[in-house]
């Protein structure tokens, strides 16, 4: 695995440790020592990489305490790749978190990171990928918004291997297959990770698929404030979909940093489920700015979605689709 | 000094004794993670605390000193020269912890901050009375305030707000042998040495600082800024010193060269001309008087700039400064193997002998064939140089340690010194400035056991090529 870091080793070198990477942890309480920040992480990974350094349970937790949402990079003078050495640095490690264990146990007893049962429903030549979180969260109102607007949908469940890969462990989930033997033309999904895994095949995030669809949609004026996924946006580029639909159905606010500069929620499964207290310390942010606006908050992510509800009144674009869909 | 690795275990047991076990750090990892900062320097301290008050920070300082190991106080870690790398090992104090804005005084114009305040939030904190803390570093967004003090930081509005040194007005500073506070909360003193301003400076190696008063200022109303290309460098000096001696003080006068505008041509899509040199002055003041500041500023530069650009919009503000924002990312971007390695990073000369220097630093770089990018402070004659080499090769690091001993040499010649904003440390101590000797009796006086930073500034004999952070 030391591979994977090779390939950053000159972007390691090109790290001039100017640390302008912490600024955006300055609003949060939770980092308490230097490999907390981002710079400290890709130090870590340098040590790891040139064997100055030996993996034990201190270091794993410090690679792990990470969400990968790239919102640091925004503030790198010298454009340091930093997600991708902190996720490198991932693959070399033996040792596993005992709440990743628990995820990858779950996964190859269930192909479900929870150990649920996946939903699946045979259909047309258009797939929705359900996903671990969305099978949990909102499994009705998702086949619910694709019968609202008469589509046949293929339902597919199980694991999308994201979350896995985040934490430093490639699996291999059959999903290309799955599509294959379906025929599937077309694959939709509501979350961000799948997209990643599956985006050889040209996927669809359902603000997308929807809003293609030239949607007829309930408008009212109740005030949304539209929380960007770092794994939607920075890592797919995909912000105005979203916004164009929750501005069809009521009015529609930003968070002071939006689109690329928009904050991590810490709702990442894998990150919230190791790392409680700094996960919380994120949504808690945004729930602040969203009371202060006095809007309910919108994510397009059930992993968002997931965590956030916990802090606030937050509704996921999925339902808030199919509530106005006509 | 008795070596550390004995000692561990007496001396984590009475630092146990003074703060929380969680607040310790001695794990390998966080020990590895602690020893950087922004220079090209890396070295494991013994053991982190991570201080909450100056009680604790007086406490470990006099367990450090009892049993003779260095202690090293470390902010954001953004420093350039080494100077929080604890090249000896010891205890390094994390100072971030302490970053309460302890008092604000409008009316009397200073504020009272911990020294781990980032200067930014100060700022903010400022702002909300239409004031601020001037000295501006490039590291603002998270630099502390203690480090600011430490290396006298300043930045691009040095020219006309002067730097760290110029605001300290009072601080309580740990010695070795106790806590004691220096200065006042007056703007104005002449009553007795004035040892705050000694330490503003000294890198952490006469003692920590755990307080400090700072004179404030009322932010400004409005800025302008006017972007004036040049044929050769020369051109572009007689601009600076024209608008120098026309008797107006502009808040940044900045100077890229040819290397720096070619890096960021190549790694940005913003067309800036292709010249020799870049200026970029802005002026601020009242509403009314900005822009009749950079017109004149324009006219000035008539007949001396190929081409003069000014505005006061923000947005085209914005845009004329992103050449300058760039260079850092620029030159870091390279490509051809090369990074930008923080060796010769700052240096100042009378302001008259820039154009000088920038062709001196142009000649070494080919002379060793390596790539030197010069930008930096033009209105205060303090200059930035980037060194791009490939610092997987031995064979790079040698010419290039070749080539900063000559630039430094040139900034000699030119009556100028090692650093203007960035301090010494390691990387430039072969080049301080002034007696050692009249330092070291200082030092010994203050710290007769050097537990503290040792092995720095002055202490530090040999190659600067040391202690490389880089496999």
């Amino acid at each position: 695995m030391i591979e994977m870091l090779e390939k950053y080793h000159d972007e390691m070198l090109s790290c001039t440790g100017c640390a302008f990477c912490k600024k955006s942890y300055y609003a949060y309480d939770f980092p308490e020592k230097e490999s907390d920040y981002p710079k400290g992480k890709i130090m870590l990974a340098y040590g790891l990489y040139t064997g100055e350094i030996e993996e034990d349970m201190e270091l794993v937790r410090e690679m792990q305490k990470c969400t990968l949402c790239r919102r640091c990079e925004k503030d790198c003078p010298s454009l340091i790749k930093i997600a991708d050495i902190i996720k490198a640095s991932r693959f070399h490690l033996k040792t596993l978190l005992p709440e990743h264990e628990m995820m990858l146990k779950n996964f190859r007893e269930k192909n479900n990171i929870f150990g649920e049962k996946n939903f699946e429903r045979e259909g047309g030549k258009i797939a929705f990928f359900m996903g671990c979180i969305v099978n949990r969260e909102m499994k009705d109102i998702a086949i619910s918004l694709f019968d609202k607007m008469g589509i046949d949908a293929t339902i597919i469940g199980g694991c999308c291997g994201y979350p896995l890969e985040k934490i430093g462990r490639k699996m291999e989930t059959g999903i290309g297959k799955k599509l294959k033997e379906k025929g599937i033309e077309k694959v939709v999904l509501s979350c961000p990770n799948g997209m990643l895994a599956l985006r050889e095949y040209n996927p669809l995030h359902i603000s997308q698929f929807v809003l293609s669809m030239n949607p007829d949609l309930k408008k009212g004026n109740r005030r949304y404030i539209y929380h960007d996924s770092s794994f939607l946006g920075r890592y797919m580029g995909i912000y105005d979909e979203p916004r164009k639909l929750i501005d069809s159905m009521g009015i529609l606010l930003e968070f002071t940093e939006n689109r690329e500069m928009a904050r991590q929620c810490g709702g990442e499964i894998e990150f919230r489920n190791a790392f409680h207290r700094e996960a919380e310390e994120m949504a808690k942010y945004l729930i602040k700015e969203a009371k202060e606006k006095d809007a309910v908050l919108v994510t397009s992510s059930p992993h968002c979605y997931s965590h956030l509800k916990e802090y606030g009144d937050v509704i996921d674009l999925l339902q808030l689709l199919e509530e106005n869909i006509k | 000094m008795l070596s550390f690795s004995i000692m561990e275990q007496i001396i984590i047991d009475e630092l146990r004794e003074v703060v929380d076990e969680k607040r310790i750090f001695h794990d390998p990892a966080d020990l590895y993670a602690y020893g950087f900062d922004a220079s090209i320097h890396h070295a494991v301290p013994d053991v982190v605390v991570r201080v909450n008050s100056a009680h604790e920070v007086e406490e470990i300082v006099r367990i450090a000193n009892h049993h003779v190991v260095p202690v090293i106080a470390r902010g954001a870690g953004t420093a350039l020269c080494g100077q929080a790398v604890p090249i000896n090992g010891g205890i390094l104090l994390d100072m971030t912890a302490m970053n309460e804005i302890k008092e604000i005084h409008i009316e009397d114009l200073y504020c009272i901050v911990e020294p781990g305040v980032i200067y930014a939030k100060l700022n903010d904190a400022l702002s909300k009375y239409g004031f601020f803390f001037p000295p501006s570093p490039g590291s603002g967004d998270v630099c502390t305030i203690g480090g600011m003090i430490a290396a006298n930081a300043s930045g691009m509005r040095a020219i006309k707000y002067g730097a760290t040194r110029d605001y300290v007005l009072g601080m309580e500073i740990v010695f070795p042998d106790g806590r004691v506070r220096f200065g006042s909360k007056t703007l104005k003193n002449s009553a007795g040495y004035q040892v705050e301003r000694l330490i503003v400076g000294s890198e952490g190696t006469l003692g920590i600082i755990t307080e400090a008063t700072l004179r404030i200022s009322p932010l400004p109303e409005k800025r302008a800024v006017a972007l004036a290309s040049f044929d050769n460098v020369v051109k572009a000096g007689e601009g600076v010193a024209a608008i120098i001696a026309s008797g107006m003080i502009p808040s940044a006068l900045e100077i890229m060269d040819h290397v720096c505008i070619q890096a960021v041509n190549n790694a940005m899509d913003i067309g800036l001309p292709d010249v020799e040199a870049i200026l970029l002055i802005e002026v601020d003041g009242k509403e009314g008087e900005v822009r009749g500041s950079i017109k004149r500023v324009a006219e000035i530069l008539k007949g001396k700039a190929k081409d003069i650009k000014f505005t006061d919009d923000e947005e085209e503000m914005t845009n004329l400064w992103k050449g300058r924002k760039g260079v850092l990312p620029s030159l870091s971007r390279y490509g051809e193997d090369r990074v930008s390695v923080s060796l010769a990073d700052d240096m100042c000369v009378p302001i008259s002998k820039i154009p000088y220097a920038i062709k001196e630093f142009q000649e070494i770089a080919k002379k060793y064939d390596i790539l030197i990018g010069t930008y930096g402070h033009a209105g205060d004659g303090n200059l930035h140089t980037k060194v791009l080499i490939n610092p997987k090769k031995d064979e790079e690091w040698r010419r290039a340690e070749k080539a900063v001993d000559e630039i430094y040499k040139a900034v000699q010649r030119l009556g100028g010194i090692a650093s203007g904003e960035h301090g010494i440390g390691i990387t430039k101590a072969p080049w301080i400035n002034g007696d050692i000797e009249t330092m070291e009796k200082i030092k010994k006086a203050l710290d007769p056991n050097n537990i503290m930073n040792p092995g720095k500034m002055g202490q530090w004999k040999g190659s600067i090529i040391s202690h490389l952070r880089y496999r």
